[in-house]
């Protein structure tokens, strides 16, 4: 059950973040972000009791302090992140990442510092009176993250008061994962401090995410905070991912025309494959397409039959064509112009047409 | 001929840029990165009005160079150039062709923006004398874009690329923000949401 929701949640936001990744690849923003949710992913993955099992066998609870580490990454890519949205990602950048590597190399320290971890899963109930190293482990893995998942959590809450749509329905479900996150990390320094308390603490093994309330703070409510967290994040691209089909529609209803101005005056083609998205693509075809219609002597106040006509014909417009024209020629309106020439153009009897030029 | 919209047979010039073929061609694969940080850190300095406008975006260019531009419409007669940038002391002139869509037009625009922001200087194809007797109205030291240079296909790549950009982002959808949010708060909000989107 705890395997199966930590590699759900795990590879679910690993996913997300490649995507991410491919996107800040081509666009330059989100780099944080991609950052963010893979290493939020590998952290599940190396902490499901399965894996954790496997990481013993090579250092006792190695599992627990990979898992970790990873998260501290996931918190960095916060901050950076947090910093790009502020405007200011190129300021103290070294300062960001010096921070990270010394909390980094003090987890690390105090881990391997720490006598008598158990094997399978890294449950340190027992150790913390024992080995004050862990009790540094916990205060600096507690703080970091949450100081992470407070700058978001703010940034959040600025973004539902300012947004609408689907901006801020994701904004709203982020900030929920904070408080599952915030809630978490309190349930670990109210586990420490009465570990510490009790004379004889026990190490607590859930037998399931929610089986007890401190299963639900340790384990059930991270996976919750790290689901919505990634939910919150991707809501607010759903709006771009319909504009990009809806922008794969039309250029394909374009493309026959297209395909005939490109043979026919070859030297409007400029970018062979150098769009990398949707509008970008259409943005191509239809400077292309335009390009063409410019040679081919046709001008916005043409019908778009008369359009058609004319590029069929391999002849110019004739003076006294149509000025039924689209006066609107914003973005929408210069799509349904192209498309009207393209359907017009599909629907032209192919007879007598002239060959391409050149 | 490219003629000065409204005045029929004015001379203007004989050839601005050569037709950018570049199927076949090689093109270097840095051009595309350089092409996409230049117009991202442009767009960061000089972020696209909205609703979108090329004057007012050319307002804001002008403003943050310190530098006019001035805008010219041009009769397009078929195989010539349908756009062209032209250098001067004190400001630039960017042609466009006259019989075509505001898209369109806003297309060749931002293309010759990025020829003038890159600097292209092009390859020198005419002696001063040949120059001088195409264009005698014109003064040859002072082209640095048309009649004695013709761009290279990589510059024509590099400046359609940024041109396809900008136009990505002035055509992009607005931030998902109420209407009249402003402050500091909702600058966040605005780039929190193209970090997501």
């Amino acid at each position: 059950m705890i395997d199966a929701l930590f590699f759900g949640v795990g590879l679910f936001a690993v996913a997300i973040g490649i995507w991410r990744a491919l996107r800040a690849r081509r666009t330059g923003a989100g780099r944080g972000l991609a950052i963010s949710l893979i290493a939020l992913g590998l952290a599940f993955c190396l902490l499901a009791d399965s894996a954790q099992a496997v990481e013993s066998e090579i250092y006792p609870s190695l599992g627990r302090l990979l898992s970790n580490l990873a998260t501290m990454i996931a918190a960095y890519g916060i901050s950076v992140t947090v910093a790009e949205i502020g405007g200011v990602a190129h300021r103290r950048r070294r300062t960001r990442l010096g921070v990270l590597l010394t909390a980094l190399v003090i987890l690390t320290a105090s881990f391997f510092a720490t006598r008598g971890l158990p094997t399978g899963v890294g449950l340190f109930d027992e150790l913390y009176r024992s080995n004050p190293t862990l009790i540094a482990y916990i205060v600096v893995y507690t703080g970091y993250l949450g100081f992470a998942v407070g700058e978001i959590a703010v940034v959040s809450v600025g973004a539902v008061r300012a947004g609408t749509g689907a901006f801020r329905a994701g904004m709203g479900v982020l900030f929920v994962g904070c408080l599952f996150a915030f809630a978490y990390l309190a349930g670990k320094i109210v586990d420490l401090v009465r570990n510490v308390a009790d004379a004889h603490p026990v190490a607590h093994v859930c037998p399931g995410a929610f089986a007890t309330p401190d299963c639900s703070l340790a384990v059930g409510f991270p996976a919750i905070s790290v689901l919505l967290l990634v939910v919150g994040l991707t809501l607010p691209a759903l709006p771009a991912a319909g504009r990009s089909v809806r922008d794969a529609r039309t250029r394909a209803a374009l493309r026959p025309l297209h395909a005939h101005v490109v043979a026919r005056y070859p030297e409007v083609v400029r970018l062979d494959g150098a769009a990398t998205n949707s509008r970008e693509r259409l943005l191509t075809v239809m400077s292309e397409i335009n390009d063409g219609l410019l040679l081919a002597g046709v001008g916005p106040q043409l019908s778009p039959s008369a359009a058609a006509r004319v590029l069929r014909s391999g002849e110019g417009p004739s003076r006294d064509e149509g000025e039924a024209g689209l006066a609107d020629t914003a973005f929408a309106a210069e799509v349904a112009r192209l498309r009207a020439i393209a359907q017009a153009f599909r629907a032209e009897p192919t007879t007598g047409a002239a060959s391409p030029a050149r | 001929m490219l003629g000065v919209a409204g005045a029929p047979g004015t001379p203007w010039c004989d050839r601005l840029v050569l037709p950018p073929i570049v199927s076949g061609g090689v093109i270097d694969p840095s051009l595309r990165t350089r092409a996409r940080r230049r117009v991202r850190g442009l767009l960061r300095e000089v972020p696209p009005p909205r609703p979108w406008s090329m004057n007012d975006w050319i307002d804001r260019l002008e403003r943050h160079r310190g530098r006019d531009i001035d805008l010219l419409a041009v009769r397009y007669a078929p195989g010539r150039p349908s756009g062209a940038w032209q250098r001067h002391d004190s400001y630039d002139l960017v042609a466009y062709a006259a019989g075509t869509s505001t898209l369109h037009q806003d297309h060749i625009i931002a293309h010759e923006i990025a020829h003038l922001l890159c600097e292209h200087r092009g390859e020198c194809v005419l002696s001063e004398a040949e120059a001088a007797r195409l264009a005698p109205d014109l003064s040859a030291h002072l082209l640095s874009h048309l009649l004695t240079r013709v761009t290279t296909d990589s510059d024509e790549y590099e400046a359609e690329l940024m041109a396809v950009l900008l136009m990505s982002a002035a055509t992009a959808d607005e931030a998902p923000l109420r209407p009249g949010a402003s402050g500091p708060a909702a600058d966040r909000a605005r780039r929190f949401a193209s970090v997501l989107g």
